[in-house]
């Protein structure tokens, strides 16, 4: 092996890593990949209560029946967290939106429906949502808050 | 005294009558407040301020600014030169008219930068001074606008007017006139004109609606300026925003309106562009949502489609509460059924139980929900 084999293996094995690491870093929404949001972050804490303000709430009922939701009890109302849904809630968002969404999806069941927002698609000052039914094929409603 | 001729007077007078008596001429049912407190901060704000102070005031008795083509329902006040801003009441009384065309005109006459370009004296022929400004009216049922004649003004007076432009429009004749008022209708700068007794019943302050944040709401002319500017937001279906300041020294409060971006504002949104010169610090921004909850919104710039629903986010957008979060400076919001203060600080999840927000109370006072 020549000083020059070693210095590249050497090369490699010092740098090799970083490069991952640097491929690691890129925004997953660059590669178009959606996963659900984290529970924890202050955006999912405010659009779980809202969601759940609007479907629990009674002076909020005339609100959730023209969204088409069904009333359920607040704690079935939880931020989905299977990856595999919210990839494909993503594309259903993306599909709707005529936009491209961020990595981050927020969304919750509610009954047979699904209500998902990306917090980076507005409208105006407002956020942008839309009330899937379960296949994600079919938008009940959509919203703006 | 300009020359007339008795056949006109006669068709000026026919027309007049016919425009009146469409209008139905009912009787005022709620008399127009003595000092008008809604409007009292007016001497620090700009041209622009003027026309939607004006636009509220008329809006308040159901006309809305004209967009189209101007029709039988058309009449026009004008404003700061060469503003003339048009209106259509369709189905307001002659009467309601009369008293908020008045009102604005006392508004503008109050002010004496407004009154100075505004009006002009001028020598009537009879030596005594002629205040002379510009109406618009339609004018309909007449093969031609009359060139010139005489009427009653809303102030009791006696007015000349000569044709100084007139178009063809739906009605049959949009024309705008010129009348010459006797110095006596007006004297421009010193705003001595009084207005109609006030009523009894509407209060100088809003007490009731316990605003724990200085008070703000608790003065009914904050409300006041608030209501007014969201019938012109409704009115355009688009967002307007603005500050309450406070100077400093004298504790004294304004009610200012926002320069807005117009490629930043729509129904949705709006871009308040940064003010200089203000008096007073800025103790809070305001902010309208010309559509109420459950409404059905395309947002004009971003093209989405939405229904409203604000009241259960605390009556904040999420870009409004970061807004608020940023700047350290709380936000008043105002939509056709509520009020709420937007405070800093308060957490996402928390929002939604947001206890300042209120039932809003045209011409009255925001009744608080929080009990």
């Amino acid at each position: 092996m020549t000083y020059a084999t070693l210095s590249t293996l050497g090369l490699l094995l010092v740098f090799g890593p970083m490069t991952v690491l640097v491929q690691r870093s890129t925004p997953p929404e660059a590669l178009g990949v959606a996963e659900c949001a984290d529970s924890a972050s202050s955006f999912a804490c405010g659009f779980v209560a809202f969601v759940r303000q609007v479907v629990t709430n009674p002076e909020f009922a005339a609100n959730r029946e023209s969204l088409y939701l069904a009333r359920v009890p607040a704690s079935e109302l939880v931020l989905v967290t299977d990856n595999a849904l919210c990839v494909r809630i993503g594309k259903a968002l993306e599909r709707e939106f005529k936009q491209p969404t961020a990595a981050r999806i927020f969304a919750v069941r509610v009954g047979a429906a699904i209500w998902a927002e990306d917090s980076t698609i507005t409208a105006g000052e407002f956020g942008a949502g839309i009330v899937f039914d379960s296949a994600l094929t079919k938008v009940l409603s959509r919203s703006l808050r | 005294m300009l020359p007339y001729a008795r056949p006109t007077r006669l068709a000026a007078a026919l027309i007049l009558t016919t425009w009146l008596a469409a209008c139905h001429s009912d009787p005022i049912t709620t008399p127009w407040p003595p000092d008008a407190p809604g409007y009292r901060s007016v001497n620090v704000q700009d041209e622009a301020a003027l026309g939607v102070t004006a636009s509220g005031m008329m809006a308040e008795i159901g006309c809305r600014p004209l967009r189209g083509t101007p029709d039988s329902s058309t009449i026009a006040l004008r404003l700061v030169p060469p503003r003339v801003t048009a209106f259509q009441c369709r189905g307001v009384p002659a009467e309601r008219i009369r008293a908020a065309a008045r009102a604005v005109r006392q508004l503008v006459l109050a002010n004496p930068r407004w009154a100075s370009l505004e009006s002009e004296a001028g020598d009537g022929g009879g030596g005594s001074g002629y205040y002379v400004y510009d109406h618009m009216e339609c004018i309909w049922h007449a093969a031609a606008p009359p060139e010139y004649g005489e009427r009653i003004n809303a102030d009791g007076d006696f007015e000349v007017y000569v044709l100084v432009e007139a178009q063809l429009g739906r009605c049959d004749w949009m024309a705008i006139f010129r009348y010459e008022a006797p110095g006596g209708d007006a004297d421009p700068g010193t705003g001595t004109e009084t207005l109609p007794p006030g009523p009894t019943t509407a209060p100088d302050t809003c007490r009731s609606s316990r605003d724990a944040y200085l008070g703000l709401l608790e003065q009914k002319w904050i409300q006041d300026s608030l209501n007014a500017v969201l019938l012109e937001s409704i009115a355009t279906d688009t967002e307007i925003a603005g500050r309450i300041l406070r100077d400093p020294w004298t504790g004294r409060l304004y009610f200012q309106r926002g320069m807005m971006d117009p490629a930043g504002t729509d129904n949705c949104r709006f871009t308040m562009l940064p003010a200089t010169g203000l008096p007073g610090e800025v103790i809070a921004k305001w902010h309208t949502h010309p559509n109420a909850d459950n409404a059905i919104v395309t947002c004009r710039i971003s093209g989405k489609l939405g229904r409203i629903n604000t009241a259960s986010n605390g009556g904040g957008s999420p870009e409004d509460w970061e807004t608020v979060n940023g700047s350290g400076i709380r936000m008043y919001t105002i939509d056709p059924d509520r009020m709420y203060r937007l405070d800093p600080g308060l957490h996402s999840s928390a929002r939604i139980s947001n206890p300042n927000r209120w039932t809003r109370v045209p011409n009255g006072c925001a009744i608080p929900l929080s009990e």
